[in-house]
């Protein structure tokens, strides 16, 4: 193609449609673009009130603990497309790092998950030294080898950890100590630890290391050649991808109370964040609060309902469900949400283009 | 460190590690032929498990004998898997191939249990619990017969895959589909047929298995993990490697035991692997590039 001519079509794709909206470039209260968030926000400020039980209240927190784990394991597994498959280690370190600074020095999780980010990031250097250097299955299966080992030396070094009965968080209810009487309050910190992992994800999205990632992504060699300095940008993004997951990890053994080795470490529990990235859509800032919100439900429902006629058929349910979505839409759910949302936008009363070329969701 | 101690571990560790090979060949088979690694594999060797069991149940057959049984049928269930789901992931990236097949883990596993229940439930053969001694040395039966079943079947494939036309034709379709598909080769025939036999001999793994451990919806997702791993050190898709990186495995796992603590087999076993990966990126025996 002529390079004038490739240069006119990328100058006019950035021209503006229609006009912009204001002289600041700011989006008004009365644009869609801006008031349906924030409906979409007060709505979800609301909703537990609402709802008032505590099992379905229970099965929103789920939802919104999983759509932030998502989020976090998608920075590494969706735009840098290294499928981890043992992400269970870090939400595994953020929970017994807290649990036991409880236990031994009566220090609270607000201070222990940020010892266990750390000690994560630490954690997840050493295994990027190792796995970084593999591809495809051999870097998955490497993942998967090394949960596993990391939940042998919890069941063996019992006299720290524990062992295979697990851990106990220690009962104080405080806001202070991170725990709370009913399952509210965890709602609101669930909700707000999920919207901060969506801002993290859509700056870092934005961002030249998100830039990096996604081109690493698509073409490793091809990023390697213009320059990327490829495993330093695999380890940022575990790096912040660890850290953010073993922080949701505190507050997952804060809301359960509990934490053994067999669970927080298996293979199912590591696929289970993965599954909600794919199933929403890989790569992008909403994809796995899509999966998690579709997935979580369904499973727990169909548990709740279901289990006792047939036990399995929810997991069978799960199982159908992800097949059809990686053969019919395997770039995953978001895409047709996403279109449906900026085509209801644009009927709103209000509607202005920003100029930007449209609503990236 | 006792001579006959030292014996006894090598050993049990051949005989475990001839299980991890016996189930991990299917696995290189189908990577080998057909570029797929499939996660349900261990559900896989569950299905042959219970064929086994059921066939022992209903009929009084003697457990190895069922292979008759397990085998065909497993090779029928490959087969239509290959064809209705595998077709579409042949030559997509690691991940699509992945998270397909865990949802055909998650199918199997829990359709399993919707049908046969979630108890455990065991075989009695006269040579379940029974030990042959050589000297000082003892061996279980059952892990005897599963490590035969190992040679057994590895030969014969290695026969197959060297002597047969189709064997060949399946060797070249491995080494190249596109060259093998215009020199006239039936590639789409040699895929079913491929993933027809891999889920064959996982099948005779399971059949293997079940006459020393008890069958249940979850009981092959352990041998799954040790297939993986098994696989991936042997480097996916050579049938050596395969062999070789389980009874690499098996030998870790029992000296692990012996000499460090009961409870460190499988950790001696997994670090091992974990080194091998940082010196060999691509396996013991990588010829290919594996993307």
């Amino acid at each position: 193609m002529d390079l004038s001519r490739l240069a006119k079509e990328q100058t006019a794709a950035t021209v503006p449609i229609t006009a912009p909206v204001d002289r600041a470039g700011r989006i008004g209260i009365t644009n869609p673009r801006l008031y349906v968030p924030v409906i979409g926000l007060i709505l979800m400020i609301l909703l537990p009130l609402a709802v008032n039980d505590a099992y379905y209240l229970n099965i929103l927190n789920l939802m919104l603990l999983f759509a932030a784990v998502g989020v976090a394991w998608n920075l590494l597994g969706g735009y840098a497309r290294q499928v981890s498959l043992g992400h269970g280690i870090f939400f595994g370190i953020g929970a017994y790092t807290s649990t036991l600074m409880q236990i031994h020095w009566d220090i609270t999780p607000w201070v222990g998950m940020l010892a266990g980010g750390l000690l994560a990031v630490v954690v997840g250097f050493v295994i990027g030294l190792g796995v970084f250097r593999l591809r495809g299955h051999y870097f998955a299966i490497s993942t998967i080898a090394f949960s596993t080992i990391v939940m042998l030396l919890f069941v063996k070094f019992y006299t720290v950890t524990g062992g295979a009965q697990g851990l106990s968080v220690p009962l104080k209810n405080s806001f202070w100590m991170l725990q709370f009487d009913g399952k509210l309050p965890y709602y609101y910190i669930f909700l707000a630890v999920m919207l901060l992992m969506v801002v993290v994800a859509r700056l870092i999205e934005k961002s030249r290391l998100g830039y990096y990632m996604i081109a690493m992504g698509q073409d490793e060699q091809a990023a390697r050649a213009i320059g990327i300095n490829i495993p330093r940008v695999k380890h940022t993004a575990l790096a912040i991808s660890a850290f953010c997951t073993a922080i949701i990890g505190t507050l997952y053994v804060q809301y359960m109370y509990f934490v053994e080795p067999a669970g927080i470490f298996s293979v199912p529990m590591s696929v289970e964040f993965a599954l909600v990235s794919i199933v929403g859509g890989l790569g992008t800032v909403f994809g796995p609060v899509l999966g998690a919100f579709i997935m979580k439900p369904i499973v727990t429902l169909t548990n709740d309902y279901l289990g006792n006629v047939l036990p399995g058929l929810n997991y069978t349910i799960y199982g159908v469900i992800l097949i059809l979505v990686i053969v019919l839409r395997p770039n995953g759910l978001i895409g047709p949400v996403s279109t449906g949302y900026r085509y209801l936008l644009a009927k709103l009363p209000g509607y202005k283009a920003d100029g930007k070329g449209g609503t990236k969701i | 460190m006792h001579l006959s101690t030292f014996l006894q571990v090598i050993v049990n560790g051949l005989l475990i590690g001839g299980v991890y090979a016996l189930v991990s060949v299917g696995l290189t088979l189908l990577f080998g032929v057909v570029d797929i690694v499939n996660f349900a594999h261990g559900e896989f060797l569950m299905l042959g498990m219970y064929t086994t069991y059921w066939a022992w149940y209903a009929m009084g057959m003697d457990p190895i004998l069922t292979l008759v049984i397990s085998m065909p049928v497993m090779f029928l269930v490959g087969a239509v898997v290959q064809k209705f789901l595998f077709k579409y992931i042949m030559g997509a990236p690691a991940l699509t191939q992945i998270f397909l097949t865990v949802g055909l883990q998650f199918v199997l596993q829990n359709g399993a249990l919707m049908v046969f229940g979630p108890q455990l439930r065991k075989l009695k053969t006269g040579y379940s619990d029974q030990a042959v001694h050589l000297g000082t040395v003892n061996v279980s039966a059952p892990q005897l017969i599963a490590f035969a079943i190992t040679i057994t079947l590895s030969v014969l494939l290695f026969l197959f895959l060297s002597r047969t036309d189709l064997g060949k034709a399946m060797k070249a379709a491995q080494q190249d589909k596109h060259t093998a598909a215009l020199i006239g080769i039936n590639t789409d025939r040699i895929f079913w047929i491929a993933a027809g036999i891999s889920a064959a001999l996982t099948g005779a793994a399971g059949t293997a298995i079940s006459t020393y451990t008890p069958v249940a919806p979850t009981s092959g997702a352990a041998f799954g993990l040790m297939a993986y791993i098994t696989v991936i050190l042997g480097s996916l898709g050579n049938l050596k490697g395969a062999v070789v990186g389980g009874l690499i495995l098996g030998l870790a796992e029992s000296f692990g035991i012996q000499y460090i603590s009961a409870d460190a087999g499988k950790l001696l076993s997994f670090s091992i692997f974990i080194l091998v990966m940082l010196v060999r990126p691509q396996g013991l025996f990588a010829t290919k590039e594996s993307v």
